[in-house]
């Protein structure tokens, strides 16, 4: 199958010299939920800033579906790539919810129907029916945010781009950009996701990549990048806390690597009379 | 371009800010006394060695193309409609004419403003903002009007980056940037809205972080870029004095028997600050168009 | 000495805006050497009860407040926000408003400046601030060229280097990746072995449980927990009705327990986890 994104060779050099990524090569097909992990000033928003073309690569090529995106405007890529800015006060600016969620339609100039159904179709998928006439600044900070991503996804670009979304947010927040996540994949966006946050990587259990000093380090599944000891020591990662545990577990499956709680649970409910003697494997 | 301080090594950033500010000061000061079109040009002439000098010419040159606006401006319609002019000098598309002293007039409005702005953006670009406050501080300026002066300065690039994020953001929503001219105008709504609330949301933060960084604490404070007067400060004032004095001479002495302004001077000024607007606005529509067909950026 | 390093009795506070006051009724108190994490809920008002500590609320952010805040003994209201620096260093949330300067080394050197820290020594202090934050070799470069992560290692190490000896940080760590999290809890840690004394807010529940020696956690302006970390984490029950969790580990276990009807003891650490975990199913 075709990519739907295909990064070719792509480097990036800031007008202060500084190369931020170097020659990166990345297929990213429908469907697919993907993450981006490693150190600060690995380059990961550098990367993905190139997916809209906010960012034009200094060298090799982009193309998202059948865009060069060298060749093409950022408001037309911006309509099958939605990338979310972190601060929602550098986007919202409408008096209400329901004109913020319109927004990107009315840009693009769709017809009005078509605009209707798009907006209704955000306001189901966020529950946002409660706040349409909202003045998005007389919201909280978490609730501006999804209003923000909405207003994003209203337009319903193909693929959803997600910098930190789970900054400064807490359990429940992380928890609902969780949900939002897994929605974005059922409702069968492509989601591209740059975090920190390993237990949400734990979590999702998604394809990762790995930077590290602006280039590609890794690209496989979360598992398998999690118990690969050495690229993350060099990316300066470290699995979430329940994968260490469970590493240094004697009795449990050690071909396996328990990425979240529940897994482990799982795992010992299924093999219900061994849980305290014997684990497999081992 | 980050700030309107450009980093460099010359002999002009390595004046004191001190030394500088008296610059502007007498800049001011001669653009008021040399109150004669031909003298004026002389001495914007004159000025310009210092900015090849301080190695700022293109941001010069690009900052400067503003201020020439203004003297276009002023050169052509108070040229032709100043009650002053009495004297014709030439017309154009039959019934405009261009008066001798209404051109005097302009001309040396707008060279004044060429004079001055030059002094001003070559102080600004090569003097460190928080040098200009330290050094204010050290004349026994109050430290708050130090600060609301090096702010400004500093405020500067940081609305200039939340521009650029706004502008992609708003970009990121499908807002064409690149439309007709009335798409433009209407795209003024989107820019400037996110921009003012998160400039003002900045600087109320920015002050309470200044606040827990001992900014207004009593007491001496310190820099890690240092400032003294030296010798070059010295030779620089004494150059100034000299010039100053020469021009006093003049326009007490000699300016009865100088006739330096003629009507040709005139016309030409007037004529080559149409050629510089004609290409400014050339090099515009060049880029516009470039845009309309390249698509990118 | 006598005095604690900070106390705070029957605070209340209300922002003028608001019907209901975001503080309620605070009481607590920390000794020197102590380090204190500070949980909550967005919005419990976490951030608005750091601000107490240092005087900026109500002196300089307006309010309604009663009570009393004292620091190393003398009321904080006593003296103005600036003079309250040279002991208490202050680290904000959002890294990118607490950039200034027109470079990184002007960045670290303006707070030491301010306190008229000699030029000779500012240059020490610098290198060994950026060294702290793993920022060294950037000096020259201008705060805005930098990323998310590393501009919040800079705002860190701006006020690193003022050398307060009350540290309150919030939410520092939001937009760092792994190691530098870490980083940033072992520079709390090493400056309690000086002997000096922490605040720090975050949603990093493992860190916070394996550094803090107590924690506080607040909800709705009230406080609703403060004890060592152990015996907040422990208490799994209470930390979920406030929306909040506890370190993987410790509800691995609690959830090991409900699921197979165990006992095995609670943990808030990797290590102890581990082995009250092995040592059950011996
Ligand atoms: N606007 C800019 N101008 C110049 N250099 C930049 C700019 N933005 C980032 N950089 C540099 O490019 C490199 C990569 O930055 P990038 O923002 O892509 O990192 P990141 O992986 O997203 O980091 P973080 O996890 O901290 O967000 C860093 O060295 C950074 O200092
Ligand atoms: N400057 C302010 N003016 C008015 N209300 C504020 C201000 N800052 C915070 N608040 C309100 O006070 C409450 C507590 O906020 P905050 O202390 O920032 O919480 P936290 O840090 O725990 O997220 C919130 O409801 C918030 O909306
Ligand atoms: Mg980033
Ligand atoms: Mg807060």
């Amino acid at each position: 199958m075709e990519p739907y994104i295909s990064v070719k060779n792509v480097s990036h050099k800031y007008p202060n010299g500084v190369t931020a990524i170097k020659d990166i090569n990345l297929d990213i097909h429908e469907g697919e939920v993907v993450a981006i992990l490693g150190s600060n000033g690995s380059g990961k928003t550098t990367l993905v800033k190139h997916f809209n073309g906010l960012l034009k690569p200094t060298k090799g090529e982009i193309t998202v579906g059948t865009m060069n995106t060298k060749k093409e405007r950022i408001s037309k890529l911006s309509s099958q790539v939605g990338y979310v800015f972190q601060n929602p006060n550098h986007q919202t600016f409408l008096p209400s919810v329901r004109q913020e969620l319109a927004y990107g339609c009315k840009n693009l100039k769709m017809v009005d129907e078509d605009i209707e159904t798009r907006v209704q179709k955000a306001i189901d998928l966020f529950q946002l029916e409660d706040r349409l006439d909202d003045n998005p600044f007389d919201l909280n900070s978490s609730q501006r945010k999804e209003v923000a991503m909405a207003s994003i996804m209203a337009v319903s670009p193909k693929v959803i781009v997600l910098d930190e979304p789970t900054t400064g947010q807490d359990h429940k927040g992380c928890k609902r950009v969780l949900e939002l996540v897994r929605m974005f994949k059922r409702e069968g966006h492509i989601v591209v996701l740059i975090t920190h946050d390993m237990h949400l990587i734990g979590e999702l259990n998604c394809r990762t990549v790995v930077m590290n000093q602006s280039e590609k380090i890794a690209d496989d599944h979360a598992s398998v990048v999690f118990s690969n000891k050495g690229i993350m020591e060099e990316a300066g990662l470290q699995p979430p806390q329940i994968t260490q545990f469970a590493n240094q577990i004697t009795r449990f499956d050690e071909t396996k690597t328990y990425l979240t709680v529940e897994s482990i649970i799982e795992w010992m409910k299924a093999n219900k009379e061994e849980d305290v003697k014997v684990g497999t494997g081992s | 371009m980050n700030s309107l301080y450009m980093p460099k090594d010359s002999l002009i950033h390595s004046l004191d800010p001190r030394t500088k500010m008296l610059f502007v000061v007498f800049v001011v000061a001669s653009s008021f006394i040399l109150n004669d079109p031909a003298l004026q040009l002389v001495f914007l002439v004159a000025l310009f060695p210092l900015v090849v000098m301080a190695k700022v010419v293109k941001p010069y040159l690009i900052s400067i193309q503003f201020l020439l606006l203004f003297a276009v401006l002023i050169m052509t319609v108070h040229g032709i409609y100043n009650p002053i002019g009495v004297t014709p000098v030439f017309e154009i598309f039959g019934g405009l004419t261009f008066k001798y002293e209404s051109m005097v007039y302009a001309s040396v409005m707008s060279f004044r403003i060429l004079v001055i702005g030059t002094a001003a953006v070559l102080f600004v670009m090569t003097t460190h903002p928080s040098d200009m406050a330290s050094a204010l501080v050290k004349w026994k300026v109050p430290h708050s009007f130090a600060f609301i002066l090096l702010s400004t300065f500093q405020i500067i690039p940081i609305i200039a980056r939340e521009a650029k994020i706004v502008m992609e953001a708003q970009q990121a929503r499908c807002l064409d940037v690149k439309g007709s001219l009335i798409q433009r105008v209407k795209n003024l709504v989107p820019m400037f809205a996110p921009l003012f609330i998160i400039t003002f949301m900045k600087v109320h933060q920015l002050s309470y972080v200044l606040e827990c960084r001992a900014f207004s604490r009593k007491g001496e404070k310190t820099s890690l870029r240092e400032t003294k007067i030296g010798s070059l400060d010295y030779t620089f004032l004494l150059g100034m004095l000299g010039v100053l004095a020469f021009e006093i001479y003049l326009k007490l002495f000699m300016m009865g028997s100088l006739h330096l302004t003629t009507d040709a001077l005139l016309t030409y000024s007037l004529f080559g600050t149409w050629i510089v607007f004609g290409f400014m606005i050339i090099k515009f529509v060049v880029k516009q168009f470039q845009g309309k067909i390249g698509g990118a950026n | 000495m006598a005095s604690k390093a900070i106390e705070v009795n029957n605070l209340t506070f209300s922002y003028p805006d608001t019907d209901e006051p975001v503080l309620k009724d605070i009481n607590f108190s920390i000794n020197h050497g102590e380090i204190l994490g500070i949980i909550g809920p967005t919005g419990a008002g976490k951030s608005t009860l750091a601000m107490c500590v240092n005087g900026l609320v109500p002196q300089v952010i307006n309010g309604e407040m009663e009570g009393t805040v004292k620091v190393n003994g003398s009321e904080v209201s006593g003296s103005s926000v600036a003079k309250m620096s040279e002991d208490v260093g202050f680290v904000f949330q959002e890294p990118e408003n607490q950039l200034s300067q027109m470079t990184i080394e002007e960045e670290i050197a303006f707070g030491m400046g301010n306190l008229g820290v000699p030029r000779d020594e500012m240059l020490g202090r610098i290198t060994d601030a950026l060294d702290q934050v793993g920022l060294t070799g950037f000096e020259k470069r201008s705060p805005l060229a930098l990323s998310g992560g590393q501009q919040q290692r800079l705002a860190i190490a701006a006020v690193l280097a003022m050398r307060p000896s009350i540290m309150i940080m919030d939410e520092p760590t939001s937009m760092l990746d792994p190691k530098g999290k870490n980083e940033v809890y072992d520079v709390l840690k090493n400056l309690k072995d000086y002997g000096m004394t922490g605040i720090i807010i975050d949603h990093e529940v493992e860190r916070i449980a394996a550094y803090c020696d107590k924690v506080l956690v607040l909800h709705e302006g009230e406080v609703q927990m403060f004890a060592p970390s152990d015996e907040v984490f422990t208490n799994i029950g209470q930390l979920h009705e406030l929306t909040l969790n506890a370190p993987q580990v410790t509800e691995f276990l609690d959830s090991y327990n409900q699921a197979f009807g165990k006992d095995v003891k609670l943990s808030t650490t990797l290590e102890e986890s581990v082995d009250n975990f092995e040592s059950a199913c011996k």
